[in-house]
């Protein structure tokens, strides 16, 4: 699996944004395909950082209605990628 | 604050000020916070999300906008304060660039007047003269006012008041009937030749006759027909008028003979011309003083008396029942067409009321807290039982300072027709500059016994 289909975006949240200035770990989401070694090698060789660990979560999509129509939104998968101290990742300009 | 001051019009400056950047942080964060509590952005919190979060999603115009909205009237006091200028309305604020932040106010300055030698007016009120004519002509028209109508039974002449049945019938078979039609004859009724018609009929006398409706007409069914009348003549009334003697004089008010009666209209005749002349003078002489003053006003002054006379022309339009759209439609104008055709009298008045200020300025006059009573009282009297509700109204800060204004305004006139008529203050002054010259000639000898008796007294 390529890396660049691995990370989908990052989750940008008042929460992410705390563990990211504190505990050094930044969350993303991930294709639901990815395991935590492809999560980690991913985020080590596009922000050019070191990753000491990777969680997940299996996040289910909500059920959804529209009238008489049932649908699901997608399940989709969340990661925390733990930087070694001191290394950060840059989302945007500025934070 | 960088502050650079340029004048850009008649009383009118513009500002640019350059705004430190160590300055903006603070209040750029609030103003963030503050868009961002209205327009919370997904995964943060209302307020919460930070300021490089915000910037990328508002936008930094945004985010300055909001942050002028809370501290630029600040800075605006300030820039005034740093530039000593006096501001007569609100200046407009706009934000020519961001980094580093530059902002450009315009800002209309307190009007700036001048005097004359307004010493030098001279106005002389018009000679007032009653004509026994005139005093006639009052009679007449007070004879005329009780006359009574009497029926009689000759013809109809002109100035007769005529009871009659109308029935008309248009060139294309449309009915006019009107029964029971009081008129007086005279040469102007619509339609004409109406009015020729009738004179010679007797009462009880039936004629017909064709008449053509103008094509102005305000009835357009009517409007430029020709319309076939048969009238019948009922009653024909004379006007008949009173003998002017005392008895006329005590039936038109506490007056024991005719003779009272004329004099009294000669007395009231006489005041009116008076007052005429006396307001022909003074505008003359507020004509002088406008025209020897050197006068500097922003042009929003203007606009303002504009919106002020348009506003009072609406509200009069309103308690007649019209509305301004109306009024203006009927005018067949648009409002920036008034708005225009008001200009010289605004600009006029303008320069009439700055004029008068300075002046009231220059004499010293002041308004007493009394005179602003008794005027509150004045004003109130013809109310009767609520005079008490409508002295308690005046008596607010508003209506008060407005009086106090007029009241002001009204001295001041009255010292200029005074001056300029070349009464009061005038000789005064002309005594004073007799005397400074005898002071200048013998200025051992010469003290204060004789001071200089003018003043703002």
């Amino acid at each position: 699996m390529d890396i660049y289909e691995v990370l989908k975006r990052p989750i940008v949240t008042e929460k992410s944004g705390k563990q990211s200035e504190h505990l050094h770990r930044y969350t993303f989401e991930v294709d639901v395909r990815a395991n935590k070694q492809q999560i980690k090698d991913a985020v080590e060789q596009i922000f050019n950082v070191q990753v000491l660990d990777v969680n997940v979560i299996n996040v289910r999509g909500k059920q959804r209605r529209w009238g008489r129509i049932i649908g699901r939104t997608k399940d989709w998968k969340k990661a925390i990628v733990t930087l070694a101290p001191g290394q950060t990742i840059q989302f945007f300009e500025g934070v | 604050m960088n502050i650079q001051k340029e004048k850009t019009g008649p009383c009118e400056y513009t500002l640019t000020i350059e705004v430190e950047p160590e300055r903006l942080q603070k209040p750029l964060r609030e103003a963030a916070q503050r868009l961002n509590r209205r327009r919370p952005i997904p995964g943060f919190r209302p307020g919460k999300a930070p300021y490089a979060m915000a910037e990328r999603i508002y936008g930094k115009d945004l985010i300055y906008e909001e942050m002028l909205y809370q501290v630029g009237n600040e800075w605006y006091q300030e820039a005034l304060e740093q530039s000593q200028l006096e501001p007569y309305a609100q200046g407009q604020m706009e934000i020519v660039q961001l980094e580093p932040l530059t902002l450009k106010i315009s800002v209309p300055v307190q009007p700036e007047v001048t005097l004359g030698d307004y010493h030098s007016i001279r106005v002389e009120p018009k000679a007032v003269e009653v004509q026994p004519a005139e005093i006639d002509e009052a009679l007449a028209q007070i004879q005329e006012s009780h006359a009574i109508w009497v029926p009689v039974e000759h013809a109809v002449v002109t100035g007769n008041q005529v009871l009659i049945d109308a029935i008309g019938t248009t060139a294309d078979g449309k009915p006019v009937e009107q029964k029971d039609l009081t008129l007086e004859v005279s040469e102007d009724i619509t339609p004409s030749g109406f009015g020729q018609n009738l004179v010679g009929m007797r009462p009880g006398e039936s004629k017909e006759f064709d008449v053509e409706y103008p094509a102005d007409f305000r009835d357009p069914s009517l409007a430029g027909k020709r319309v076939h009348f048969q009238v019948t003549v009922k009653t024909v009334k004379e006007k008949e008028l009173p003998p002017l003697d005392d008895a006329l004089a005590q039936s038109a008010g506490s007056f024991g003979t005719l003779a009272e009666l004329r004099t009294y209209i000669e007395q009231e005749l006489r005041k009116r011309k008076e007052e005429e002349a006396r307001d022909a003078a003074l505008e003359e002489a507020l004509d002088a003083l406008v025209e020897q003053a050197t006068l500097e006003y922003p042009t929003i002054a203007v606009e303002r008396e504009i919106d002020a006379m348009i506003k009072s022309r609406a509200d009069n339009l309103i308690q007649q029942g019209f509305t301004l759209e109306g009024y203006l439609q009927i005018i067949g104008k648009t409002l920036p067409q008034l708005r225009a055709e008001l200009r010289p009298q605004a600009e006029k008045r303008i320069k009439r009321g700055l004029v008068l200020s300075k002046f009231a300025e220059a004499e010293g006059i002041t308004v007493e807290e009394q005179e602003i009573d008794q005027e509150v009282n004045r004003l109130s009297e013809p109310f009767g039982q609520r005079a008490e509700a409508v002295k308690t109204a005046l008596s607010a800060e508003r209506p008060l300072r407005s009086i106090a204004n007029d009241v002001r305004r009204r001295k001041a006139l009255e010292r200029l027709l005074a001056i300029a008529t070349g009464r009061g203050m005038v000789q005064a002054d002309n005594e004073r500059d007799q005397k400074s010259a005898e002071l200048a000639m013998k200025a051992e000898e010469t003290d204060n016994e004789k001071s200089p008796t003018g003043g703002g007294a």
